[in-house]
C-alpha cells in the first residue's frame, strides 16, 4: 500500500517524463546496423508501399496507380500499378464476390543510373514485380470485407565487368544476385468516409517468410494517403502517399 | 504451418461467401470481422526509444443449424510487439505472433441451461530481438484441446448467469531444449530435439455474473511430461515439475450519465515444485540454488474510466496495478547474488486516451501511458526490473 | 426465397390492409388479392397502412409501403421500366441476363439497375430521395439541372435526395438511422416493432460472437501467461542439423555477462551419436572411434576496463560516449565430453596500451608487458592441452575451473614474467585457482597436460604452414589448414627443442543438410541474405597432431609440411568438432554496431 501510493505520488509529480532522453545517434547506429544484417528486408518494405492490395471501389473497373512517396521520392522506385476487375460483385451468381487483379511492377532508378558511372559494375538490376487477386464482399451497404493473395517479388542483381570481378572466399564472382520472394495472404476491411472516399485496414501476411505488415489507409478520389505498419522492419512506419485514377 | 494459413483462407473465404450482398440476408450465418491495429513508441528511463506495435485481427462466423443449435468458429491472428509488461515475462524487445482457430458448439438444453464444448488449436511463435526467424524461436508453443462449458441463466431480467467450464489442452514447445543443463553438471542428459516444456494443462472454472457484475474462480493445473524437479547438487531427479495456479477474480461495469466505468481485481496463486540453480557463467562450479523458485501471489487491480463526451468523442483514463509477492524466491543483487528477503515485484500503469468513433464501425485512439515498474530484485542484466516508462501511441480499429 | 415459379406476368407475392391493383393498362382499379396478377402497363397503390410486395418474372421483388402508387410501364424479356408516382418503394433486382435492362423512374429522375438494392421515395411533383444497398443504380435526371451534373452513378452505401425538380444536388452516404431503415424487413402483415427485429437478432448474434472471441483471447491468453520463462542471457539461438559426417547436431548459442565487464558468448554442440569416420583426402586422421553423447564447446569471451551497462539497450549509447578499452579477449574450443577431462585449444589476446590493440603474443603469458610489432616474439600463441580432475577428491570441478582460469586469461608463465623469452612451454605455465593464488596447471589432477606454444616463423623456404582448398569457379567452401607451432618458444635456430605441435582445423561451411556449400550458393541465391543465412552453418574439426619433425627448416614447401604431420594425435586420441552458425552473429551486430566502430580490432 505504501509502496502504492509513493508511486502514484512520483506519478503525479510527472517527473517520470523528463527522465527519460532520447538518444538519436545511437537509435541511428541501430537502425543502420538492422539495416545491415537484413537489406533485402529492408528495401522490400518500400516495394511494400506501392503495392496496390485494396480492391477497387464499387462501381469502378479498372485502376491505374502509381506511389509517390516514399517510393518515387526519395528511393527513386519508380513503379506502376494496374487493377482490373474480372466481375462485380454478384454479377456471376448471388453471393459471389467481386474479383480483382492486380499487379504492379518497379525499378529503381537510381541503381541504373549509377551504374552508367561504375568502373566495376556492368549492369545492375534493382527492382520487383507483384501480381494477385483480391476478392471482396460486402458485409453491409457500407462495410466491406476483403481477402486475397499477392506474389511478390524484388530482385537485386549485379552484374560485374569482366576482368573488374570482386573476390570473395578466394573465387572471383561474376554475378551477385539476392532479392526476397513470397506469397502473401492479405485480408482487410473497408468503408467508406464520404462520396468517393474509403478508409481501410488491411493486413498483409507472408507465408513463407513470416513478414507481416499492416496498412490504413484514407483512400480519396485521386490520392491516397496510408500509414504502413511493419512491425518487424527497420523504419516501423512508413507514410504512404499514392496517386491513382479508377475509371 | 501452410496446412493453418490453408484452413484460414478458407474460413475466411466462407465466412466471406456465405453472407454476400444482393442475397436474402441470411438468416444462418453472421460474421463477424474486427481487425485492430496499434503502433506505439517506448521511451524507458534506462535505454533507448523503441516502437512496438500491436496487430490483432479476428475473423469469426456464428452459424444457426436450427434454433437450438448453433455454431461458432473463430480465427485469431494476434501479433504482440515490444513493449512494456510486467517484470518477470517478457524483456522489452520480445515479440510473439500466434495464430488460433477455436470451434465451439452451443445447444440448448433447456430453456436456462445450455452446453457448450469446443475444440481449440493455437500456434504461437516468439522472438527475442535479435533478429532470429520465427521458425527457429526457442519458445514457440503449438497447443491443442478442448473444452466443455455450462451456462446456467439463473435470472433473466437482469442477465444473471453462472458458467462452469472444463478447459484441456496439450501445449508443446518443439524447439525448446537446454543443452546447458548437461554442460552445467555431468550427472544431466539433455535431449537433442525439443520439447522439454511440453505440458498438459487442465484448467476448471466457474464463473458468476448478475447485472454487469461479474467474478470468476479458476484453477488450474500444468504437468509437464519431460521437465524434472532440480535439486540442490544441480542434478535434475526423477519427479517431473508440476504447477498449479489458483485465480479468483471479481469485477464490474457500470454506466452513469456520461462517465463509464469497469474495474477489476484479480488474485492469483501460484505454486510449483520445481526449483532454479543460478549460474552466473558456463562452467561456474559453485552455482546458487533458490528453492521453490516460482511460488508466487499475485495481484492485479486495474480501473479504466471513460468518459463518453460527445457519441463520437470520449476521454478515458485508467490505472492498473500489478504486484508480485514470491514466497521463497530471494531477491538478487547488481552482483547476482541471492539476498536475504523475498522478492517483490510491482508494477504500475497510468494511461490517459482519447478515442475518436469514425462511424459505427471504425475508431481510431490516441494515448498516453506511464509505465512505474519496481522492485526488490536489483540484477537486471537481463530482464527490466527496475524503471519508468512513457508509451505513446494510436490505434485503429476497424470492427464489423 | 419462394420456390421460383414462372409466371408470364408481375404479380402481387403478399399484401396487408388497403391495396388496389389495375390489372392492365386501361384496366379498372380492384382490390387486390395474393397472387393477382398484373400485366404490362399495369399498376398497383397502396392507401392509409397498406402494403404490398410484386415480384416481377425476372424475380425482381418490390416492396411498397403504405401510401405508395407503383407502375410497370414496361415488361419486356429485356426490358423493364417501373414508374414510382408517389410513395416508397424497395426494389431487389437480382443479378440480370446480359443485355437485359431494368429502370426504375420517379417524376424527377431515370434509375438504372443491374444487381441491386435500393429503396426510393418521392411526392408527385418530384421531391425523391434514394439509397442504395447493394449493387449500383445509374441515376439520371430528366430535367437537367441549372448547375452541377445531372447523371450519376450511385454505389452502394450512398443515397441521394432531390429537394425539388430541376435543383441540383449529390450523392451523399448513408446515414446509419437511413441504412437501418431501408433495411429492415418490408414484409407486409409487421407491425413497426416487429420489423427490426431481424436486424436486431443480427445484432445480438454479433455481440455474442464478440464475446466469443474476446472469452477465448483470454483463454489463449492464459495458456501463455503460465509459461515459466527465467531468462539468465542476453541473446540465445538454437538449430539441430546435419553435420558434415552425418551426425545429428543441436547448437545452442548464448550471450551472457558474468559480470559486469565481461561479455561471455557461447556455441555448445551436442550430438547423440559421433560416428567414426575415415581421413578425408588431404585431411587429418581421426583417432577417437565413435562417441555417444559427444558435447564440444567453443567460446569467446572479452573483458573491458569498465563496467558495461547493465541492461543491453543501453550499449550503443554508452559504446558512442565513452572511451572502453578491452582488458583481455580469449577463443576456446573444447571437447566436454567427459565433464572430467577436457581437451581444449585456446588463443588469448591481451590488450596493449602501447600499441592500442589486442595482441596473442608472448604478452598472453606475461601480462603488461608490450612487444613490438613484427618482433621474433610477437607471433601467435596458443594454450592447448587436456585438463583433468583431481580424482581423489569429489564434485571440486578442477578441470572446469582452469579453463574458466584460462578463458579469463588469469595465466601466466613465470620464466616470461621472469624476463625469459622462452619457457619449456608446461612447467612454469599458472593459473589463478578458486583461492586466489597462482598453482602451477600441470601439477593439478593426475593426467593433466597443458602446453603453450608459438607459432613458428614462417620463411619463404622454411616453416612452411600446410594449407589444402579448392579454387576455381563455384569452389566447395572448405578448407583444411595446418599450423606448426613450437612449444614454449624454445628455439634454437631453426630447431624446436621442445618439439613442435600441430595447430590442424579441417573447417566446412554447410547447408543444415550436412551438404558443403559452394560459393554460389551464397552469392546467386536470389534469396534474402538473411534467410540464406539461417541455412548455413561452418564447422570446424580441431586436432592438435605431433610432429614428425622439430626443425622448421624441414618445412620448406606445402607438400613437406603435410608429410611432417604426424596421424598421432598430441594429448591423447580425442578431436574437437564444433558446428557454429551464424544466427547470434546478425543480432551481435546489431547490438554493438556502435562497439565495433569504435573498438579498432
Amino acid at each position: 500500500m505504501k509502496r502504492f501510493t509513493l508511486s502514484l505520488a512520483a506519478l503525479l509529480c510527472l517527473g517520470g517524463i523528463a527522465q527519460a532522453k532520447v538518444d538519436w545517434e545511437s537509435k541511428g547506429m541501430q537502425i543502420a546496423g538492422e539495416i545491415m544484417a537484413n537489406p533485402a528486408a529492408f528495401f522490400y518494405d518500400f516495394q511494400q508501399d506501392l503495392e496496390a492490395t485494396t480492391p477497387l471501389p464499387p462501381g469502378k473497373r479498372f485502376g491505374v496507380q502509381t506511389s509517390l512517396f516514399p517510393t518515387t521520392i526519395p528511393m527513386t522506385y519508380t513503379n506502376v500499378s494496374l487493377k482490373a476487375r474480372l466481375h462485380g460483385e454478384g454479377r456471376i451468381a448471388p453471393g459471389v464476390p467481386q474479383l480483382d487483379l492486380i499487379g504492379g511492377y518497379w525499378n529503381m532508378l537510381a541503381a541504373k543510373m549509377a551504374t552508367k558511372d561504375s568502373q566495376t559494375i556492368d549492369s545492375a538490376k534493382f527492382g520487383g514485380y507483384y501480381m494477385g487477386a483480391i476478392l471482396s464482399s460486402s458485409v453491409s451497404p457500407r462495410v466491406r470485407t476483403f481477402w486475397g493473395y499477392k506474389r511478390s517479388q524484388m530482385k537485386a542483381k549485379l552484374d560485374f565487368k569482366a576482368g573488374e570481378e570482386p573476390m570473395f572466399l578466394g573465387t572471383a564472382i561474376s554475378s551477385f544476385d539476392t532479392g526476397f520472394k513470397d506469397d502473401f495472404f492479405i485480408a482487410g476491411i473497408e468503408t467508406p468516409k464520404g462520396i468517393g472516399k474509403l478508409w481501410s485496414i488491411q493486413l498483409n501476411y507472408g507465408i513463407k517468410t513470416q513478414t507481416i505488415s499492416s496498412k490504413v489507409s484514407w483512400y480519396g478520389k485521386i490520392f491516397e494517403l496510408g500509414l504502413n505498419i511493419y512491425p518487424e522492419g527497420v523504419l516501423v512506419v512508413h507514410p504512404v502517399w499514392n496517386f491513382h485514377l479508377n475509371f | 504451418m501452410k496446412k493453418i494459413l490453408l484452413s484460414a483462407l478458407l474460413t475466411a473465404g466462407l465466412a466471406g461467401e456465405l453472407f454476400a450482398a444482393a442475397a436474402e440476408d441470411s438468416k444462418i450465418f453472421t460474421p463477424f470481422f474486427d481487425m485492430t491495429l496499434t503502433e506505439a513508441g517506448y521511451l524507458p528511463s534506462e535505454g533507448n526509444i523503441f516502437s512496438g506495435g500491436n496487430i490483432n485481427t479476428q475473423v469469426g462466423l456464428l452459424s444457426k443449424l436450427t434454433q437450438q443449435d448453433h455454431l461458432f468458429a473463430l480465427y485469431n491472428f494476434n501479433y504482440a510487439g515490444p513493449g512494456f509488461a510486467p517484470q518477470d515475462s517478457k524483456q522489452f524487445t520480445d515479440r510473439s505472433m500466434s495464430h488460433g482457430f477455436n470451434f465451439e458448439y452451443r445447444r440448448f438444453l433447456t430453456d436456462r441451461l445450455r452446453i457448450r464444448p469446443g475444440v481449440s488449436l493455437a500456434t504461437e511463435y516468439r522472438r527475442t530481438g535479435a533478429n532470429e526467424v520465427w521458425k527457429n524461436g526457442l519458445y514457440n508453443m503449438n497447443s491443442a484441446g478442448g473444452q466443455l462449458a455450462a451456462d446456467y441463466t439463473f435470472d433473466e431480467e437482469k442477465n444473471g448467469y453462472v458458467t462452469a467450464q472444463v478447459l484441456f489442452r496439450n501445449v508443446k514447445f518443439p524447439n525448446y531444449t537446454d543443452l546447458l543443463r548437461e554442460f552445467q553438471n555431468a550427472n544431466n542428459t539433455s535431449e537433442t530435439s525439443g520439447g522439454l516444456q511440453d505440458q498438459t494443462m487442465t484448467q476448471v472454472s466457474l464463473r458468476p455474473a448478475w447485472n454487469s457484475f461479474f467474478a470468476g474462480i479458476t484453477y488450474t493445473l500444468q504437468n509437464y511430461k519431460n521437465q524434472k524437479v532440480i535439486a540442490a547438487t544441480g542434478v535434475y531427479g526423477d519427479s517431473k515439475q508440476k504447477d498449479t495456479n489458483t485465480t479468483l477474480d471479481f469485477g464490474f461495469h457500470q454506466k452513469l450519465w456520461v462517465f463509464e466505468l469497469y474495474p477489476m481485481v484479480s488474485y492469483s496463486l501460484h505454486r510449483s515444485n520445481q526449483n532454479f540453480m543460478v549460474y552466473k557463467f558456463l562452467g561456474d562450479t559453485s552455482p546458487q540454488f533458490g528453492e521453490k523458485y516460482y511460488d508466487f501471489n499475485e495481484l492485479t487491480l486495474s480501473v479504466p474510466l471513460d468518459l463518453n463526451v460527445t457519441s463520437k468523442w470520449a476521454i478515458g483514463g485508467a490505472i492498473n496495478v500489478t504486484k508480485r509477492n514470491y514466497d521463497k524466491r530471494k531477491a538478487r543483487d547488481a552482483g547476482n547474488n541471492f539476498t536475504g528477503s523475498a522478492q517483490t515485484n510491482t508494477m504500475t500503469t497510468l494511461t490517459g486516451s482519447i478515442r475518436k468513433r469514425m462511424n459505427d464501425v471504425a475508431m481510431m485512439r490516441l494515448f498516453y501511458s506511464l509505465v512505474v515498474a519496481s522492485s526488490n530484485n536489483k540484477f537486471e542484466q537481463y530482464m527490466p526490473y527496475n524503471y519508468t516508462g512513457n508509451t505513446f501511441g494510436v490505434s485503429y480499429q476497424l470492427s464489423y | 426465397m419462394p420456390a421460383a415459379i414462372w409466371a408470364a406476368e408481375s404479380k402481387v407475392l403478399s399484401m396487408s390492409g388497403a391495396v388496389e391493383v389495375r390489372p392492365t393498362r386501361e384496366g379498372q382499379w380492384t382490390p387486390a388479392r395474393d397472387e393477382m396478377e398484373i400485366a404490362e402497363g399495369g399498376a398497383i397503390r397502396t392507401g392509409a397502412g397498406g402494403a404490398a410486395v410484386v415480384i416481377m418474372p425476372n424475380k425482381t421483388k418490390v416492396w411498397l409501403k403504405e401510401n405508395s402508387a407503383l407502375e410497370l410501364e414496361q415488361r419486356q424479356t429485356l426490358a423493364s421500366r417501373l414508374a414510382l408516382v408517389f410513395g416508397k418503394i424497395k426494389v431487389r433486382v437480382p443479378h440480370l441476363m446480359r443485355k437485359e435492362k431494368f429502370e426504375v423512374r420517379t417524376p424527377a429522375a431515370v434509375c438504372a439497375v443491374r444487381g441491386t438494392e435500393f429503396t426510393m421515395g418521392t411526392t408527385e411533383d418530384g421531391k425523391m430521395e434514394l439509397q442504395v444497398l447493394f449493387g449500383e443504380v445509374k441515376l439520371k435526371f430528366m430535367i437537367p439541372p441549372e448547375k452541377g451534373d445531372s447523371e450519376f452513378n450511385i454505389p452502394q452505401g450512398q443515397g441521394l435526395k432531390l429537394a425539388e425538380k430541376g435543383k441540383a444536388t449529390k450523392p451523399e452516404l448513408l446515414t446509419p438511422k437511413a441504412e437501418r431503415e431501408a433495411l429492415e424487413n418490408w414484409n407486409p402483415g409487421l407491425k413497426p416493432s416487429e420489423r427490426q427485429k431481424d436486424l436486431q437478432q443480427k445484432e445480438m448474434d454479433r455481440a455474442q460472437i464478440k464475446d466469443f472471441a474476446k472469452a477465448t483471447a483470454k483463454a489463449e491468453d492464459t495458456v501463455k501467461s503460465f509459461l515459466n520463462v527465467v531468462k539468465e542471457s542476453d541473446l540465445e539461438a538454437g538449430r539441430t542439423l546435419t553435420d558434415v559426417h552425418g551426425n545429428l547436431v543441436r547448437v545452442e548459442q548464448r550471450m551472457i555477462r558474468p559480470d559486469p565487464s565481461t561479455i561471455q558468448f557461447m556455441n555448445i554442440v551436442k550430438r547423440p551419436n559421433y560416428s567414426d569416420y575415415a581421413q578425408a583426402a588431404n585431411g587429418f586422421k581421426y583417432n577417437g572411434g565413435a562417441v555417444p553423447d559427444r558435447l564440444d564447446l567453443a567460446q569467446m569471451s572479452m573483458g573491458f576496463d569498465s563496467a558495461l551497462p547493465q541492461r543491453i539497450e543501453e550499449w550503443p549509447g554508452f559504446f558512442n560516449s565513452n572511451t572502453i578499452n578491452p582488458t583481455y579477449s580469449s577463443f576456446i574450443m573444447a571437447n566436454r565430453t567427459e565433464a572430467d577431462s577436457i581437451f581444449f585449444v585456446a588463443e588469448g589476446y591481451r590488450y596493449d596500451a602501447t600499441r592500442d590493440e589486442l595482441v596473442d603474443n608472448l604478452s598472453v603469458f606475461n601480462p603488461g608487458q608490450s612487444y613490438a610489432v613484427n618482433d621474433s616474439n610477437d607471433k601467435h600463441t596458443i594454450i592447448t592441452g587436456v585438463l583433468t580432475d583431481v580424482v581423489a577428491t569429489t564434485d571440486l570441478n578442477e578441470a572446469q575451473d582452469m579453463l574458466n582460469a584460462i578463458s579469463r586469461l588469469n595465466i601466466k608463465d613465470t620464466a616470461i614474467v621472469g624476463g625469459a623469452t622462452y619457457s619449456d612451454g608446461a612447467t612454469t605455465l599458472q593459473y589463478k585457482n578458486s583461492a586466489g593464488t597462482y598453482v602451477g596447471i600441470n601439477t593439478v589432477g593426475p593426467a593433466t597436460n597443458v602446453k603453450w606454444a608459438m607459432n613458428a616463423t614462417e620463411t619463404a623456404t622454411t616453416g612452411k604452414n600446410y594449407e589444402y582448398s579448392v579454387d576455381g569457379n563455384n569452389a566447395p567452401l572448405y578448407q583444411f589448414q595446418a599450423d606448426a607451432y613450437a612449444i614454449g618458444n624454445d628455439m634454437t635456430g631453426t630447431v624446436a627443442n621442445q618439439g613442435l605441435l600441430w595447430y590442424a582445423r579441417e573447417d566446412y561451411v554447410i547447408g543444415n543438410g550436412g551438404g558443403i556449400k559452394n560459393v554460389e550458393d551464397l552469392t546467386n541465391s536470389s534469396q534474402d541474405p538473411f534467410t540464406m543465412l539461417k541455412g548455413v552453418a561452418a564447422q570446424s574439426i580441431v586436432y592438435i597432431k605431433q610432429s614428425g619433425t622439430a626443425d622448421i627448416a624441414n618445412l620448406s614447401t606445402n607438400g613437406a609440411a603435410y608429410s611432417a604431420i604426424s596421424n598421432t594425435d598430441y594429448f591423447g586420441t580425442k578431436n574437437i568438432d564444433v558446428v557454429i552458425i551464424p544466427d547470434l552473429f546478425v543480432a551481435g551486430i546489431q547490438r554493438m554496431l556502435p562497439a565495433f566502430t569504435n573498438l579498432s580490432n
